[in-house]
């Protein structure tokens, strides 16, 4: 379980830092973010993945991502942009944890109120993150 | 020698990217078409010339690998040079990608140079940018 734990921390790191310029730090857990992306994945392990971001980190991303500085137009994009994050974790999860073995992945889906991170338990794994524009949350659950 | 390029991604920061990225390549674009899922993109390749196809595989209606059988099988299309740019790089799905004629692969994320130099590989320029790769290798691009 622990090896999970490692590859998803590392698909986390690749995909903010390659993607959206983002580097990542360990941080302290939040009650409640701006907003949510999730996305379920099946196969030889089935689960969801979610992020929970504030509100300036989804800015941050967009911003970084497209290029873009006019306010109203990284608002445009927040949504699309934090799924396709969602997107590319979850991916880079999959393959790093087994590239042999064949996984679908949902769509991925936007929330502006996210649901409460669940109690950590075996089989969910988190993290908890600090960067230049706020705090970000990511979520494993692995069905048994 | 300028180029239509068709990007299918539903994802339109993904395709924004691209957009940028093929703009700072150097390469003389004609058109960017964008298309944001196989069904689309199988209209805009239905109406419009097409050089090159970047295509991703997770889209709702028609993924990319049912556009990339699609296109196997159309006369016209079948010769369309696609590279796939997915997070959903299973080997499987690499697999049959390239069986379907995909000439190249892209993880997401990825970093600018490396659609530059893909780009340039299917469209048969060298690093530098200059044109005839493609006719100078016998074995076709390598990747």
């Amino acid at each position: 379980m622990e090896n999970v734990k490692e590859i998803l921390a590392e698909s986390i790191f690749e995909v903010f830092e390659r993607m959206f310029f983002i580097f990542l730090e360990p941080g302290g857990r939040v009650p409640v973010h701006d907003c949510e992306t999730s996305i379920d994945f099946d196969g030889p392990r089935r689960g969801t993945l979610r992020i929970l971001f504030s509100r300036p980190v989804a800015r941050l991303m967009v911003r970084n991502m497209l290029g873009i500085s006019d306010e109203k137009e990284i608002e445009c994009h927040v949504e699309d942009c934090v799924k396709e994050a969602a997107n590319m974790v979850c991916g880079n999860f999959l393959v790093n944890l087994d590239a042999s073995k064949k996984f679908t992945m949902s769509l991925p889906a936007f929330s502006v109120k996210p649901g409460l991170p669940p109690a950590l338990s075996e089989g969910v794994h988190a993290f908890d993150f600090d960067c230049e524009a706020g705090k970000m949350a990511v979520i494993l659950t692995l069905e048994a | 020698m300028a180029f239509n390029l068709l990007i299918v991604d539903d994802s339109n920061s993904m395709r924004t990217v691209v957009k940028k990225i093929v703009g700072l390549t150097g390469l003389e674009t004609n058109q960017i078409l964008e298309a944001d899922n196989g069904r689309k993109a199988l209209d805009v390749l239905g109406g419009s010339w097409v050089d090159v196809v970047i295509l991703d595989i997770n889209m709702p209606e028609m993924n990319g690998l049912e556009l990339l059988q699609r296109m196997s099988d159309d006369v016209l299309m079948k010769n369309i040079p696609v590279v796939m740019m997915t997070t959903d790089a299973s080997e499987e799905h690499m697999k049959t990608a390239f069986e379907l004629g995909a000439k190249g692969f892209i993880r997401k994320p990825f970093v600018p140079e490396e659609l530059r130099k893909m780009l340039l590989g299917v469209l048969g320029f060298d690093d530098r940018g200059d044109y005839g790769k493609r006719e100078r290798d016998s074995g076709g691009v390598d990747f």
